[in-house]
């Protein structure tokens, strides 16, 4: 005979759903307001890939909540005027950093549902470990700015045709999925006990 | 855990790629793009007649304003997340298309919803607009996909335990054939020694 679902069980995947769709909303909104400081890092870590990993490209960073501003050494011609210039990027760090709200979201979720404890810790260990994933989306987006000006000529850019792949599939990779599937993993990582108890309890000791 | 993390990373990295080719792009992603602006005015001109759809836009033919239903917004990079999430995940195959299609079919439901409110938000207000269409909506619409995802695994799952559980209803197999005689244990019961493959302990007739 099938296993029913305990009526405990059965209304926490609904009411979980609920209150996470109600954070998502609140909590984006919330997180706009203070975007700018909270992404910070992002645009600092940024910066540190962004000279380790393309040298020639960077001339300068300026950074400011909120906003990130990187003088290039790439130069490109300008077509109605024919002139030579410098490519200058500029971003807003927090544009793809709106992951933050939807990982506190489940979390907070997962706690209204299950009382899953150690709230806080996983709210700033999550906070961290989304940092590497925007700082790739944020890098990418400037990248793609950089080879858009440069009319996707690699050796306007001084590097391989594959390498110039790289940064377009970088690119849609860090702006179309990332951003909110990186919170979504990073919180199945951090709150293994509601998935273990809630929605497969038992399924981790089996595989 | 680490298994399926990896597998799911691995297609859906994948299928991305796939995703990513021209010819993908040209025979597959730009007719379900203008396919749903079709379906989404289709649905708005049940109640607003000044909707219409051009191939992959949806707009208003009173006020002009029009959404451009762009790559992101068209639901198929959700719809790979989802895909990975159940082909990563161990459960039957059986199990897995019925969550292929029904999963689908559910995060295209809610990406219509999507796209139909960002249609009406932007004529209101484009500040709304803007912060439903770059945040908001992307987080619904990825809270969706885990949502369907825990529902089939959840399913699939206590499926699976259904068939641990249960007898197998097929006739129960023949006994095994008789175990070769053995030869006889040592007078004093020690030292005894396995005659059988698997080095269980002899048993005495």
């Amino acid at each position: 005979m099938s296993e029913p679902a305990s009526p405990s069980q059965r209304p926490v995947l609904l009411r979980f759903a609920l209150i996470a769709a109600a954070g998502i909303v609140v909590l984006t909104f919330a997180w706009s307001r203070v975007s700018p400081w909270l992404s910070y890092p992002v645009a600092a870590l940024s910066h540190i890939v962004m000279e380790q990993a393309a040298p020639l490209w960077v001339r300068s960073v300026r950074k400011a909540p909120g906003h990130i501003e990187v003088d290039t050494a790439v130069t490109v011609r300008d077509r109605p005027s024919g002139r030579l210039g410098e490519v200058t990027l500029e971003a807003d760090p927090g544009r793809y950093a709106y992951g933050l709200p939807i990982f506190w979201a489940l979390l907070l979720a997962a706690w209204i549902t299950h009382r899953t404890p150690g709230r806080l810790p996983r709210a700033l260990l999550g906070y961290a470990c989304l940092l590497p994933v925007q700082t790739f989306s944020l890098v990418m987006y400037l990248w793609m700015q950089l080879a858009g000006a440069a009319r996707y000529d690699a050796g306007v850019l001084f590097i391989d045709p594959w390498q110039l792949e790289s940064i377009v599939y970088g690119y849609q990779l860090g702006v179309l999925v990332l951003p909110t599937l990186a919170p979504v993993l990073v919180w199945l990582l951090l709150d293994r006990r509601f998935f273990t108890e809630v929605i497969i309890p038992g399924w981790k000791r089996r595989r | 855990m680490l298994r399926f993390f990896l597998l799911f990373l691995g297609i859906q990295l994948s299928l991305f790629g796939v995703n990513m080719l021209n010819w993908v792009q040209q025979h597959a992603v730009l007719p379900w793009t203008a396919l749903l602006a079709r379906i989404s005015a289709g649905l708005v001109t049940w109640f607003d007649a000044t909707a219409a759809a051009q191939g992959k836009v949806l707009w208003n033919t009173v006020t002009g304003f029009g959404v451009s239903i762009e790559p992101g917004c068209n639901g198929i990079e959700a719809c790979i997340v989802l895909v990975a999430a159940i082909l990563a995940f161990p459960a039957g195959w059986r199990s897995k298309l019925t969550g292929l299609v029904a999963g689908c079919v559910a995060v295209q439901a809610l990406n219509v919803v999507r796209v139909i409110s960002l249609f009406y938000i932007g004529q209101w207000n484009t500040a709304a607009f803007n912060f439903a269409h770059e945040f908001l909506w992307q987080g619904l619409i990825m809270l969706d996909v885990l949502v369907v995802w825990l529902l089939w695994v959840r399913r699939a799952t206590r499926g699976e335990r259904r068939d641990d559980d249960d007898p197998p209803h097929s006739p129960p197999p023949p006994d095994p054939p008789a175990a070769p005689p053995r030869r006889p244990l040592m007078s004093q019961g020690q030292g005894v020694v396995s005659g059988s493959a698997d080095l269980s302990l002899p048993t005495r007739a």
